[in-house]
């Protein structure tokens, strides 16, 4: 994992316990994912099955590693759910209701991600505070999602349109997450946007100082964000044959969470894209090693799973707070 | 500072490692069950009582078959939740899935996919499609024919007991206008009421949707409307209650029979205090009893159609890819104890 070089000149004088301390701070999120995978190989009795399994995960991790990007400006993205669930309406109903062929309303559902996640850009530039700006269009995009198609889901996709739903026998989600890991570590890791993206994240006022184009940086970031998140959509809808106006509920917790729990500053200026695949592995194994056990221990129901999930989540982020706070 | 965080960390890091290996410890005992059937049994949701029901069920008919059953639902009734969890349990290797589905399309693919795997699919409580998912069979709690027969029948049973004569104006207070479920069940209790009480004279049923408060609301509206309503009905888990709940605030308890489908649950206080004399549901411990039962049998062979015992269900019929529970139970004050869902 390659640390910018804004992160060594942000941070105070290393003092001499810093080597240990940085060793010791990532220990836990591996522990966890040991931890995890054994639970998940040691239960499993069909491997070859397990490709199915990841793929909601592979979508959450899709979505957490632009939301990494995001969370290093100091922003956050709660709308990236009602995105997935918006743009996947918009293609079904392009389709269905007014005729277009499947290829063109992809297209119409890649517009409306773009539309979606520039207005969430939009209205950060403005000086609204992501939290509030998102929270406000998650609620939105959801209810256009909803009101759209009446509340129903859209079914009956063409099936050469369902045939893309694998290619080379993987299903296409891994495609798309190879695609958008490879994309945002470049632009974030090696790229001067990517700079500029720590360097706002560090201290907004001092970027702005210092000629970096903040609106620049916000603008194009959430625009991505709702551009992925329509990629996903389509690639569900080709994998479920429906779209689902409610689907992806909650999603953009468990994208925060991927992304957090990897070791990325929820308030920005430190972390990397291969960090939140860390945490994507780590939550993605647990979840479903947990759901593996509880067909032998009875006590494990889908309530209790989350109890444990969340018992784990805060462990690993106390973790990391003391481990930031010491270094 | 610096030598208390080395401590700290040393500590969790022997921490990590007491974890990993008790997880070791864990998983090498649990016990080895290869040779039994597995089956995963995924409700709707789970921490509701229909679906804790239909649990004990699928639980009594699992130990008297010495099968390994997972019930595992997700805590909202959503399909993407269910649809994650069947492609999880299929990664371990079980036998049989069987799903009461949220979507019957959305979850098809998936259930196509899991039996093209190898894994015996079948529904229960409520049908995929049967094409797109090529399910083997769906357990159906009650054929709707005898739930929209029967709620005619309480209905004719309840007035003349009241000593009223039945010849007056009768409501239907569904749910949503497209709701499947209720459309054929009024689709009966009409043909019923063609066929057997000619002199009940039906008025445009209600949808208020599933809002206990809009059911309420249209309900009061219709006791002060029609001044010859001799009994409504309230034929989804929501609207029964309400309609019972606005015919005892109008004071029309004697005078107005109510009755409907409902849990023994929500329907006690009003069966206690005279509002509803009678009322029917099938009985969902039954219903999970029944699709292990199903599922057991399938997998030992194949079930052409006829009539079968399954375990305590005697002579339980079974049609071409459906098996049916049987007639609705009725509860009345008599019975309304012995019920807990």
């Amino acid at each position: 994992m390659s640390r910018p070089r804004q992160e060594s000149t942000a941070a105070a004088p290393a003092p001499p316990g810093e080597r240990s301390n940085r060793r010791l701070f990532g220990l836990l999120p591996w522990g966890l994912l040991a931890l995890a995978l054994m639970l998940v190989f040691s239960q499993v009795r069909r491997p070859e099955l397990l490709v199915e399994v990841w793929v909601p995960w592979i979508e959450v991790g899709i979505l957490a590693f632009v939301m990494t990007a995001i969370i290093l400006t100091g922003g956050i993205d709660l709308s990236v759910g009602s995105m997935v669930a918006l743009t996947g309406m918009v293609q079904a109903i392009l389709w269905q209701d007014w005729g277009w062929p499947i290829e063109a309303a992809a297209g119409g559902a890649l517009l409306a991600g773009a539309l979606a996640g520039g207005l969430n850009g939009l209205l950060v530039v403005a000086g609204l505070s992501p939290l509030v700006a998102t929270l406000a269009t998650m609620a939105l995009y959801r209810g256009l999602a909803i009101t759209v198609a009446g509340g129903d889901r859209i079914v009956g996709f063409p099936q050469s349109f369902l045939d893309l739903g694998r290619l080379l026998g993987v299903p296409s989600q891994f495609w798309l997450a190879g695609l958008v890991f490879l994309g945002m570590v470049l632009l974030v890791h090696h790229t001067r946007f990517g700079r500029w993206c720590y360097a706002v994240g560090d201290n907004r006022q001092a970027a702005r100082f210092a000629a970096v184009p903040v609106n620049k940086v916000d603008g194009v970031l959430y625009t991505i964000n709702g551009l992925v998140a329509a990629s996903v959509a389509i690639l569900g809808a080709m994998r479920h044959d429906a779209s689902i106006p409610d689907a992806h509920i909650g999603t953009e917790l468990q994208v925060i969470a991927c992304v957090v729990v990897g070791g990325t500053l929820i308030t920005g200026g430190r972390g990397s894209v291969p960090r939140s695949l860390l945490g994507l592995a780590v939550i993605s194994h647990l979840d479903v090693g947990l759901q593996f056990l509880s067909s032998r221990l009875s006590w494990l129901t889908a309530e209790s799973r989350l109890i444990v999930i969340g018992i784990l989540l805060i462990l690993v982020a106390v973790w990391n707070q003391k481990s930031q706070k010491e270094s | 500072m610096k030598r208390g965080t080395i401590i700290g960390g040393r500590r969790s890091g022997r921490f990590v490692l007491a974890v990993l290996l008790a997880a070791l410890g864990l998983q090498c005992a649990g016990p080895d069950r290869d040779a039994t059937l597995r089956i995963a049994m995924i409700p709707k949701l789970v921490g509701i009582g229909y679906f804790e029901a239909t649990e004990r069920g699928a639980r009594e008919a699992a130990r008297e078959l010495n099968v390994e059953l997972v019930y595992d639902g997700p805590t909202d009734a959503r399909t993407e939740d269910q649809i994650k969890m069947i492609d999880g349990w299929m990664a371990q290797g079980f036998d049989v899935i069987a799903v009461a589905p949220n979507d019957p399309e959305a979850i098809s693919r998936t259930l196509r996919s899991a039996g093209e795997r190898g894994a015996l699919v079948l529904t229960w409580d409520t049908d995929a499609n049967p094409e797109l998912s090529r399910r083997s069979v769906f357990v159906n709690q009650a054929p709707n024919r005898a739930i929209g027969h029967t709620l005619v029948d309480l209905m004719a049973e309840g007035v003349r007991a009241q000593g009223a004569s039945l010849p007056g104006d009768y409501l239907i207070v569904s749910g949503t206008p497209t709701a499947s479920n209720q459309n054929t069940w009024m689709k009966y209790m009409r043909e019923r009421i063609r066929e057997k009480y000619p002199e009940m004279h039906l008025l445009q049923h209600l949808t208020p949707g599933e809002d206990q408060q809009k059911c309420q609301e249209q309900t009061a509206e219709a006791l002060s409307a029609y001044p010859n309503l001799k009994g409504i009905w309230g034929i989804t888990s929501v609207s029964f209650p309400a309609v019972a709940k606005a015919v005892r605030d109008a004071n029309k308890v004697g005078q107005i029979e109510v009755t409907g489908l409902g849990m023994p649950e929500q329907m006690r206080e009003f069966v206690k205090d005279g509002t509803v004399r009678k009322f029917c549901l099938w009985d969902p411990v039954d219903l999970g009893y029944l699709t292990i039962r199903v599922a057991h049998r399938l997998k030992q062979g194949t079930l052409p159609p006829g009539r079968y015992d399954f375990g305590r269900l005697k002579g339980v019929e079974v049609r071409e890819g459906e098996v049916l529970l049987g007639p609705p139970l009725n509860f009345d004050a008599d019975n309304i104890d012995n019920y807990n869902f």
